[in-house]
C-alpha cells in the first residue's frame, strides 16, 4: 500500500491510527486525523472527542480558560472550523472547557495546517474539520452527567436513513462557583454554557444520500461585583450564540460524484463591562450563509479532477460603545487588569461580505509519486453602510469593495518505500476583514482582505503496522494582516491600518504507537511566530507564539482495567513587561509604563494528569469506576501576571492544583 | 452510558494574590493636582497646584517637574498619556510645586473634537463629554500626570444642538467638602480617634451646589443632561483602610493598637476634572 496517496479507498488508515488519506485525497503533511472512536479514547479528554485537537501536533497549549485554538502559529481567528461543511465561529465553548458538539456526533475530527486544498478558503491559518456519524443501525441513547456538564444522545438508524439528537447544559458554574471566595471569587467567572444538534440522513439510492444538521451553541459569562458603593461595583457579561442549519447531498462520494452543501445560521455577540471609571457595550448580529458544491471524477486511470464553487455571505449589524482599545487584539501592549481608559466613542454600522470561489484541480498518480495541482479564483465583494462617522445629520455615505485572489495550491507526494513517504504541500490564502473592524469610529471601512503563503514538507514513517512517526517543517507567511494604527494622528475612519506582516516557521515531531491494549503518541512542535505592525519595524514575538510545545498521551487496557497519562509542556506566552506605573491625578488610578514589547514571557506551563478505570460487564450492562487525577505534580502554573494597583508589584494567577476526581459510569 | 456519580474532591483558589494598599503613603506622592479653573477654553491660563503626601514630616515645595503634553495619545494606547510626554517629564526642568499652563489657541484640535487642516479623526470625548490636556509632573522620580478639562465647543453637530449647548452648558468649577470621623455613630475629633478600632470618615460635598453635565448626546443628535458625580480617595500614613476611594464619601479606617499620630487626606473629584483636597493630622491614643 502506498501510504500517501491511494486512490479509490475512503477512509484508510494506518493502524497506529494515523490517517493516510481520506476520499482520494493526498494527505496533508503535518495534518492529523482521528476518527470519532479514537478521540474519545485519547487520555483526559473527558470522552469529549473534539477536545483531542488540544492534543494534535501543532497546536499550541491554551491558557486557562481560554477557548483559542493557535494552529501552526496562526492566530485564532485565522483558523476556520467546518462541521460537515458547514463554518462554526469556534470549537470550543467559552472558556475551552468543552466543545460545541457532542462527542457521540463525531465521526471524524481532522486538523489542517492551512487552506491548502482547492476546495476550501477563506482563511489564513488551519482548518479543522468534523464530519458528523449517526452511529450504528438500530435505536441507542446515552445519558451522562459528570462534574462539567449534563448531556443526552439518542439515535435511530437503518439501513438507508437515520435520526440523530443531542444536547449538553454545563453545569460546571454550579459546581465550582461554591468552591470559588474572596479574590477569585471576585476575578473568576464559570460561563454556562449548552449546546445541541440534530441530524437526519436519508438514502435514496444506492449512489445518494441527503443529510441535513441542525448546530445551535450558546454561552454566557456574567461577572458582578455588587455594593452599596458604586466606586466598588463593577460587571462584565457576555453572551455569544450561533445557530446552523445545513443539508448537504451527495452522489457517488467520496471516490468520484458530486456533494453540494448549503447552509444558513445566525450568529450572536453581546458584551458589556462596567467599572467605576469606564464603560463599554457591544452587540454583533450577523446573518451568515454558504453553498460549497464539488464535483470530482476519475478522468482516466490515475487521473481525477474536481471542479466546484465555495460561497459564504454575511451580513452583519453592528453597534458598539466605549474605548477605542477594547476589546484588545493581537499587538496591543496591555496588562492584565489595568484601568480602561474612559474615552466613549459610539457607533453602529452594517456590512454585507461576499467571499466567493471557483476552483478546480487535479489528483495524478504516476506511480510513487502522486501530484495535486489547484487553483482557486476567488472574489470577495462587501457593502459597508458608512464610509465616515456620523456628522450632524448629514446622509452617510456608503462603500462598496471588490477584490479578487488568484490563489494557486500544490500538494504533492513520493513514496519510495511502502514504509516511507514524502509530502510536500504549498498555497496562497486570503481572509477577508472582520466586520466589526469595518465601524468609521472603532475601525477603518475600506480594509482589504489580508494574504497568505504557506508551505510545508514532511516525511512519514510507518516501520511496523504498530508505530507511525511524522517530521514536518512549516513555514508560513501573511500581509495586509490588521492593526491598529500607532501613529499619534490617525486619519479620520482609518483607526486600523493593513501594514502589518506575520511570519511562521517551526518544526513539528509527531509519532503513534499501538500495539495490543498500549497507545500512546507523542506530539512536539518547535516554532516560532513573529508579528511586525509596519514594514519598517523589526520583528517582534507574536501574542501567541510558543516555542516549545509538548503533548505526550499513553493509555493501556487490560481486561477491563485502563489507566491512562497526559504530559503537556509549554513555553509561556509572550507578554510585555511592566516597568512601574504612573499617577493619572485626574482619575485617581496608576497606569502601567511597559518595557519593550513582547519581551518578556509567562513561564513555562508543565501539567502531568493520569486517570485509571476499571469496567464490569454483565451482559448488555456495563459500569465503570475511575479516577482522574490532574496536576499530579501541584504545580503552580502561571496563567497570567497579575499587578497590585500601583503596578509596583507582581503576582501570577495560577491554574488548578492537584484535583482528583472520582466518578462512576453505567450504560447498556 | 450513564455517569452518574462524580466525587470533587480538592480544588482551590487558583489565584496569587497581590498585596494592594494603594491609599498608604511610604514615600513622599503626589497624590492631586487641583487646577484653577478646572475647565478652560483654548488661550487661557490654567494654575495647577500639585498636593503632595508624605509619610512624615512637610511635603515638599520644590523639586517638581512639570511638562505639558504636546501630543495626545495613540488611538492604539490605552494609557492616558503618550510615550514621549512621559519622558519628558524626567527632562523638565525642577519647578515648584505650582504651575501656570496656557493652553494654546488650538488646543481643541490637538486634545478636543475640532477637526484638524490634515485631516486627522478628531479625539474621543469621555463619558462627561469631557477632553482633556495631559499635564506630566514627577517629584523625585516618580511621576504623575494631570489633566486640563477643555471648554471646547461641540463639533460635528446640527445647529440646534450647538446653539442648545451654547445656551446650557456652563464650565465646571471645583467642589468643596467637609471631612469628619465617628466611632460607633459618635462624631470624634481627628486630633483625638481611639486607637485600635475602626472609626467611620465621612465627606460630605453636601454643600457643594449642584452642578449637571450638558454633553452632546453619542451620536451628536441632541444634548444629554446628568448630575455631576463624586467619589473621593482617601491616603492615610498608618492604619489600613477597608477601600481606597468611595463615591459615598463612606470610609472605614482601622487605626493602629499602639498611640501615635498620622495624617490623613481625602481628595474629592468631581465627574468632570474638578478636584478639592482636606488633610487632617490626626492622633490615635
Amino acid at each position: 500500500m502506498l501510504l500517501a496517496w491511494v486512490p479509490l479507498l475512503a477512509h484508510a488508515e494506518a493502524d497506529g491510527g494515523v490517517t493516510v488519506v481520506t476520499g482520494t485525497r493526498v494527505r496533508m503533511p503535518g495534518g492529523t486525523s482521528l476518527r470519532g472512536a479514537e478521540a474519545r479514547e485519547t487520555p483526559l479528554v473527558e470522552h469529549d472527542a473534539l477536545k483531542a485537537v488540544q492534543t494534535f501536533p501543532g497546536v499550541g497549549h491554551a491558557a486557562l480558560g481560554s477557548s483559542d485554538l493557535v494552529v501552526f502559529g496562526a492566530a485564532p481567528r485565522e483558523t476556520l472550523v467546518e462541521v460537515d461543511g458547514i463554518e462554526v465561529p469556534s470549537l470550543f465553548h467559552v472558556g475551552g472547557y468543552r466543545s460545541v458538539l457532542s462527542s457521540m456526533l463525531v465521526g471524524r475530527v481532522e486538523l489542517e495546517p492551512a487552506t491548502l486544498r482547492p476546495d476550501v478558503g477563506r482563511g489564513l491559518g488551519g482548518v479543522v474539520r468534523v464530519e458528523t456519524t449517526s452511529g450504528e443501525r438500530g435505536a441507542h441513547g446515552v445519558l451522562s452527567s459528570d462534574l462539567s456538564d449534563s448531556s443526552a444522545w439518542v439515535g435511530l438508524a437503518s439501513s438507508d436513513a437515520s435520526l440523530v439528537a443531542a444536547g449538553r447544559v454545563s453545569t460546571l458554574s454550579a459546581a465550582v462557583s461554591p468552591f470559588l471566595k474572596g479574590a477569585a471569587a471576585d476575578q473568576f467567572a464559570i460561563p454556562h454554557s449548552w449546546d445541541a444538534q440534530v441530524r437526519g440522513a436519508w438514502a435514496p439510492t444506492s449512489r445518494d444520500e441527503v443529510s441535513v444538521l441542525g448546530l445551535a451553541s450558546a454561552d454566557a459569562l456574567s461577572l458582578e461585583v455588587g455594593s452599596d458603593d458604586p466606586t466598588l461595583a463593577r460587571a462584565r457579561n457576555e453572551r455569544s450564540a450561533f445557530y446552523r442549519l445545513g443539508v448537504t447531498w451527495r452522489r457517488g462520494e467520496p471516490t468520484e460524484g458530486t456533494t453540494v452543501t448549503a447552509w444558513g445560521g445566525l450568529d450572536q455577540r453581546t458584551a458589556s463591562l462596567l467599572t467605576p471609571l469606564a464603560r463599554a457595550e457591544s452587540r454583533d448580529d450577523s446573518w451568515v450563509g454558504g453553498l460549497r458544491a464539488r464535483w470530482r471524477s476519475l478522468l482516466v486511470e490515475g487521473v481525477s479532477a474536481t471542479c466546484g464553487f465555495d460561497g459564504r455571505f454575511t451580513r452583519s449589524q453592528l453597534a458598539r460603545s466605549g474605548p477605542l482599545t477594547l476589546p484588545p487584539r493581537e499587538g496591543d501592549v496591555t496588562a492584565f487588569g489595568e484601568p480602561l481608559s474612559d474615552d466613549r466613542a459610539v457607533d453602529t454600522w452594517r456590512v454585507s461580505a461576499l467571499d466567493a470561489a471557483v476552483f478546480a484541480g487535479l489528483d495524478l498518480s504516476l506511480g510513487r509519486v502522486s501530484l495535486a495541482p489547484g487553483l482557486r479564483l476567488a472574489a470577495i465583494a462587501s457593502d459597508v453602510s458608512r464610509r465616515t462617522p456620523v456628522v450632524a445629520s448629514t446622509p452617510g455615505i456608503g462603500l462598496d469593495t471588490l477584490d479578487f485572489a488568484l490563489e494557486p495550491r500544490l500538494t504533492a507526494a513520493w513514496s519510495p518505500l511502502d514504509s516511507l513517504s514524502v509530502t510536500a504541500a504549498a498555497g496562497l490564502s486570503h481572509q477577508a476583514p472582520d466586520a466589526s473592524d469595518r465601524s468609521a469610529v472603532f475601525g477603518t471601512p475600506e480594509l482589504r482582505p489580508s494574504h497568505g503563503a504557506h508551505v510545508a514538507l514532511g516525511t512519514l514513517v510507518q516501520p511496523t503496522r504498530s508505530l507511525s512517526a511524522e517530521v514536518t517543517g512549516f513555514y508560513r507567511t501573511a500581509n495586509g494582516l490588521t492593526v491598529r494604527d500607532p501613529a499619534v494622528g490617525a486619519r479620520l475612519a482609518q483607526v486600523l491600518i493593513q501594514q502589518a506582516e506575520g511570519r511562521a516557521l517551526g518544526v513539528n515531531v509527531a509519532a503513534r504507537f499501538k500495539l495490543s491494549g498500549l497507545a500512546a503518541a507523542v506530539a512536539y512542535t518547535l516554532g516560532r511566530s513573529e508579528r511586525r505592525d509596519r514594514p519598517t519595524q523589526p520583528w517582534r514575538l507574536a501574542d501567541y507564539d510558543q516555542t516549545h510545545v509538548l503533548t505526550t498521551t499513553a493509555g493501556y487496557s487490560w481486561k477491563g482495567w485502563r489507566v491512562g497519562a497526559r504530559l503537556r509542556w509549554a513555553t509561556g506566552l509572550p507578554r510585555t513587561p511592566v516597568e512601574g506605573g504612573t499617577f493619572d491625578v485626574r482619575r485617581g488610578v496608576f497606569e502601567p509604563v511597559f518595557g519593550p514589547h513582547d519581551s518578556a514571557r509567562l513561564p513555562d506551563f508543565f501539567q502531568l494528569d493520569v486517570e485509571a478505570g476499571k469496567t464490569l460487564t454483565w451482559g448488555r450492562w456495563w459500569l465503570e469506576l475511575f479516577v482522574e487525577v490532574l496536576n499530579v505534580t501541584n504545580r503552580a502554573n502561571t496563567e497570567e501576571w497579575v499587578y497590585d494597583s500601583t503596578f509596583g508589584r507582581r503576582g501570577a494567577i495560577t491554574g488548578l492544583p492537584v484535583l482528583g476526581t472520582l466518578g462512576v459510569r453505567g450504560g447498556l | 452510558m450513564r455517569r452518574w456519580l462524580t466525587v470533587l474532591l480538592a480544588v482551590s483558589a487558583c489565584t496569587g494574590p497581590v498585596l494592594d494598599e494603594p491609599w498608604r503613603i511610604v514615600a513622599p506622592r503626589i497624590i492631586a493636582v487641583t487646577a484653577d479653573p478646572p475647565e478652560a477654553p483654548p488661550g487661557a491660563q490654567v494654575v495647577l497646584h500639585a498636593v503632595v503626601a508624605t509619610p512624615d514630616g512637610p511635603p515638599a515645595t520644590a523639586g517638581f517637574q512639570w511638562a505639558p503634553c504636546e501630543h495626545p495619545r495613540p488611538f492604539s494606547q490605552n494609557e492616558s498619556i503618550d510615550a514621549s510626554c512621559l519622558a519628558a517629564v524626567g527632562s523638565a526642568p525642577p519647578g515648584g510645586a505650582e504651575h501656570a499652563l496656557a493652553l494654546s489657541p488650538d488646543v481643541c484640535a490637538v486634545f478636543g473634537p475640532d477637526m484638524s487642516g490634515e485631516g486627522l479623526r478628531p479625539r474621543d470625548a469621555d463619558s462627561t463629554g469631557g477632553y482633556y490636556q495631559p499635564v506630566g509632573v514627577q517629584l523625585e522620580g516618580a511621576s504623575s500626570f494631570a489633566a486640563v478639562r477643555l471648554w471646547c465647543r461641540p463639533a460635528g453637530v446640527s445647529l440646534d444642538v450647538a446653539r442648545g449647548w451654547v445656551d446650557t452648558a456652563r464650565p465646571n468649577t471645583n467642589p468643596a467638602f467637609m471631612l469628619s470621623a465617628a466611632f460607633e455613630g459618635r462624631a470624634v475629633p481627628f486630633d483625638a480617634l481611639p486607637a485600635g478600632v475602626t472609626v467611620d470618615l465621612l465627606a460630605d460635598w453636601s454643600g457643594s451646589p449642584e452642578e449637571h453635565d450638558v454633553v452632546v448626546a453619542p451620536g451628536g443628535g441632541s444634548l444629554e443632561t446628568a448630575i455631576e458625580r463624586y467619589d473621593v480617595s482617601w491616603f492615610v500614613t498608618d492604619g489600613s483602610l477597608s477601600a481606597a476611594r468611595s463615591s459615598i464619601g463612606a470610609g472605614r479606617w482601622l487605626l493602629p493598637q499602639s498611640p501615635g499620630t498620622g495624617t490623613l487626606w481625602a481628595i474629592l473629584r468631581d465627574s468632570r476634572g474638578g478636584v478639592a483636597v482636606q488633610t487632617s493630622s490626626v492622633r490615635w491614643e
